[in-house]
């Protein structure tokens, strides 16, 4: 009966596992395109779209808070510019690189916390606004060419693996968001935030803090921008403005695959990685039948249009 | 139940009903509102159609009004088959119906309004302000409303703007005039005008349905009562052929003191539970009170008067600004929903879709977080704990689900709200704070939330009971304060408990003659 009850509650949502079957259908396209099965080639997939797997976790979050964040592309690539610029190319500089890094994520989440709840500002704004803030800024401070570079032992966070099996970055990955499944759905913090993020109004008639959790997943949203932004500056190695601009777009685009709804209430961690691994395959495989970059964005709105359309039409026939 | 004493007189045999409804369904997807309906409307004839919320009187009356047909069954109008298509059609035919909630439009003015559609016209055929105008005051004046008729739609209150509804409705001279609650939001003053107009349609010759929860005034004007219960007909009877409580046991199906719980004789032995001395909050004028361990106080009043500012600092959302709050002979100001629901205080809000629920999650994480909050250990949700619980609550609360994990906005009304009872008595509170607690729940459902807040009580939890519907706030209530503007006018003993007594202080202090001129 006890064990029987975790076992229910461990199964994935219906989202998740949709995203997983779409998931497993691009792989096996993939690998037969490419006429050849390598496992490593599936964990290389992994490590590489780690970064934006890792900023999909903080999008889900405020997500699920019934937010947007349109700063997270913004905060990575202010991420990979702070972090070269004080590591500057000397593994001893590591912890005050990451402190500084981190601490800089920190300040944009709280600034979009603070805008999204206080000032009363749409979140989606708010988020807008402070992405032009933080991607001017850094044009301001670097005068348009930035300096500094990734130390070459650093980069084993991304270019390394683990027994020579399981590459860091994916481990990494895995870490976070076990500790955001944890967070969420393990803890009163992530219940009190689930009902804040469902309805609003209820859980602060509830006496749950709602502002101050709102906050809160803003913060950790931007902090796992910005560590998504360091991962992406151990793979490239060096400075260059907006390098993950990109992160934007593509993390909600993930989280939507991945079963996260607009209306908040939903946290699919699961779900989430599978989003973000399905971007990834479907860039390599295009990449692979030597497709035009335009191909990826077309292909990815397709999947994102097919992803949604089977949600709804699950709903339509359950109800 | 009761057949009809013999609503043909022998004088008018031959004339035909105004309209005659026979046999009349109708469901709505697995749910079936309206089952075998027959009853007749005479000329000159002012019929009440009385029921609980969900007994399928608007159901009725919008196929009487066209807008929607019936599954199965007929209806004639003066004799003749009468199927119509669409309000419209049905307005043609000589049927007018005025709903309860209007639809006025806020930038045009009173005159344009009442003649939407259908304006005067005067030369070239153009619209005539002028003769709209005029036409517009004439109307009014005979009605006796006090409605100014250059005023704009979006400055009528609601009560001016039910006025406004039925004079649009009267406008039209229907053969046939349904009024859906006219009297809702209205005071006694202004119900005696929209009983004085309905009795001048009587004399000209056109016919009544209207819906009312007012049984005192069903008594003063209906010449023919009917009652539906869970989409049934209970009672068809004739002036003179049935009593206030044929009614009322029709509606329900039992008799009051079967569905709310007894209630003791006297509390004075009791400690003071919660005391308020001079208590403000925006919209609620200094208010003292005291409930003692295990009384219901109820308040009462017309829609605005202080009920919600009084809910929402009771419980913490809007805290009191001023006075002094005691809860078991404690100081204890109220300053946040947090601070309230640590010292005792449940509070069920009134719309429990907005503020009550989290409609997309399982029963499971909305009746828990009480129950969790206070047992978790270092802050870990537990999962045993709260299956536990939420399979206990879904016994106690009697909520009918396929299970816990069912989203609760699959749920019907009364099982939602009994959701949100289960997450605030999670444990036994001091002070249980009741806003329209049963607003759109079936009777089922209803009485066993009275049964629920009697046995509260009778642990010697003070209940404060804010409602609009007098059945309730009569049959559960140790006390009524009846609320005006804000303040508490007037108060009433469980001896002097009446539908006419609450009326009669609610319309305020100097009556609302002088209000209305």
């Amino acid at each position: 009966m006890s064990a029987n009850a975790y076992l229910v509650r461990m199964k994935p949502a219906p989202a998740s596992l949709r995203a997983v079957v779409l998931l497993v259908l691009l792989l096996a396209a993939f690998f037969v395109s490419a006429r050849v099965f390598s496992p490593l080639l599936l964990l290389d997939n992994i490590r590489q779209a780690a970064p934006l797997g890792v900023v999909v976790l903080g999008q889900a979050l405020v997500l699920m808070m019934g937010r947007l964040d349109l700063s997270v592309g913004a905060t990575a690539s202010m991420a990979n510019i702070v972090l070269c610029a004080t590591f500057n190319g000397d593994m001893a500089n590591l912890v005050p690189a990451l402190a500084l890094t981190l601490g800089a994520g920190a300040l944009v989440g709280l600034a979009n916390g603070i805008m999204a709840t206080k000032l009363k500002i749409p979140a989606f704004l708010a988020t807008l606004a402070t992405s032009m803030i933080v991607a001017g800024l850094v044009v301001f401070f670097t005068g348009g060419s930035p300096r500094g570079a990734v130390p070459a032992q650093f980069r084993a966070v991304t270019e390394a693996w683990l027994f020579g099996i399981v590459p860091w970055s994916a481990l990494i990955w895995l870490v976070l968001l076990i500790g955001l499944m944890l967070l969420v759905h393990y803890t009163m913090l992530g219940r009190k935030m689930i009902l804040s993020g469902a309805n609003l109004v209820a859980a602060r008639h509830s006496g749950i803090p709602s502002d101050g959790l709102i906050v809160l997943s803003f913060v950790l949203c931007s902090l796992l921008a910005a560590t998504g932004g360091i991962l992406l500056s151990a793979i490239t190695g060096m400075a260059s403005i907006g390098v993950g601009n990109g992160f934007t777009l593509d993390s909600i685009a993930a989280a939507v695959i991945g079963g996260a709804l607009f209306s908040g209430g939903v946290f699919l961690p699961l779900g989430a990685m599978a989003g973000a691994l399905i971007l990834f395959v479907v860039q390599s495989l295009l990449y692979l039948l030597a497709l035009p970059p335009a191909a990826k964005f077309i292909v990815q709105g397709g999947i994102i249009v097919l992803a949604l359309a089977l949600a709804s039409f699950r709903k339509g026939r359950s109800s | 139940m009761t057949k009809p004493a013999s609503p043909q007189s022998p004088d008018s045999a031959a004339a035909l009903p105004r309209l005659a409804v026979s046999g009349v369904s109708k469901s709505f997807g697995s749910n079936l509102v309206l089952r075998d309906v027959s009853f007749s409307v005479r000329a000159g004839e002012v019929v009440s159609l009385v029921g609980e919320n969900g007994a399928g009187k608007s159901t009725l009356m919008h196929i009487c009004a066209g807008t929607f047909p019936p599954d199965g069954g007929t209806l004639m109008l003066d004799g003749a088959a009468y199927r119509p298509a669409s309000p419209r059609a049905a307005s043609k035919a000589g049927v007018a119906l005025a709903l309860q909630e209007t639809a006025i439009l806020p930038d045009l003015t009173v005159a344009e309004n009442l003649f939407f559609g259908d304006e005067p016209r005067g030369l070239l055929g153009l619209m005539s302000q002028k003769r709209l105008h005029w036409d517009a005051e004439a109307l009014l004046a005979d009605l006796g409303f006090a409605l100014k008729a250059d005023r704009l739609g979006a400055e009528l209150s609601a009560a001016e703007r039910q006025m406004l509804e039925i004079a649009r409705a009267v406008r039209q001279k229907p053969r046939l005039l349904i009024l859906d609650e006219p009297t809702a939001s209205l005071s006694s003053h202004e119900t005696d005008l929209v009983l004085k107009a309905m009795d001048r349609i009587k004399q000209g010759g056109g016919s009544v349905i209207f819906i009312s929860h007012r049984l005192d005034e069903v008594m003063q004007a209906a010449d023919h009562a009917v009652v539906l219960k869970d989409g049934m007909l209970t009672l068809d009877a004739v002036r003179g052929g049935f009593t206030r409580d044929d009614l009322i046991r029709a509606m329900v199906g039992r008799t009051l003191t079967d569905i709310f719980p007894p209630r003791p004789a006297s509390f004075t032995d009791k400690p003071v539970r919660l005391a308020l001395e001079g208590a403000v909050a925006p919209g609620l004028k200094p208010l003292t009170l005291a409930v003692r361990a295990g009384e219901i106080i109820g308040f009462a009043g017309l829609e605005g008067q202080g009920q919600r500012p009084l809910a929402r600092a009771l419980s913490g959302i809007a805290p009191f600004t001023g006075g002094t709050i005691a809860i078991d002979d404690k100081a204890t100001p109220i300053s946040s929903v947090s601070r309230g629901i640590a010292a005792g205080i449940a509070s069920i809000p009134d719309d429990r879709k907005h503020e009550g629920l989290a409609l997309d999650l399982p029963v499971r994480m909305n009746v828990s977080l009480f129950a969790l909050s206070r047992k978790s250990r270092w802050g870990w949700l537990r999962q045993q704990l709260e299956q536990t619980f939420a399979e206990e609550a879904r016994r106690r609360f009697a909520i009918r689900t396929t299970g816990i994990e069912q989203p609760v906005r699959q749920l019907s009304g009364g099982n939602q709200q009994k959701v949100v009872f289960a997450r605030w008595l999670a444990e036994t509170p001091k002070v249980l704070v009741l806003y329209e607690p049963t607003k759109g729940v079936d009777v089922g459902a209803k009485t066993e939330i009275y049964r629920l807040v009697g046995e509260l009580s009778a642990q010697g939890v003070a209940v404060i009971l804010i409602s609009a519907d007098m059945l309730e706030l009569i049959g559960l209530s140790d006390r009524i304060h009846v609320l005006f503007e804000g303040a508490v006018t007037g108060t009433l003993e469980r001896s002097d408990f009446s539908e006419e007594a609450i009326m009669r202080l609610a319309a305020g202090p100097e009556g609302v003659l002088g209000h209305a001129a």
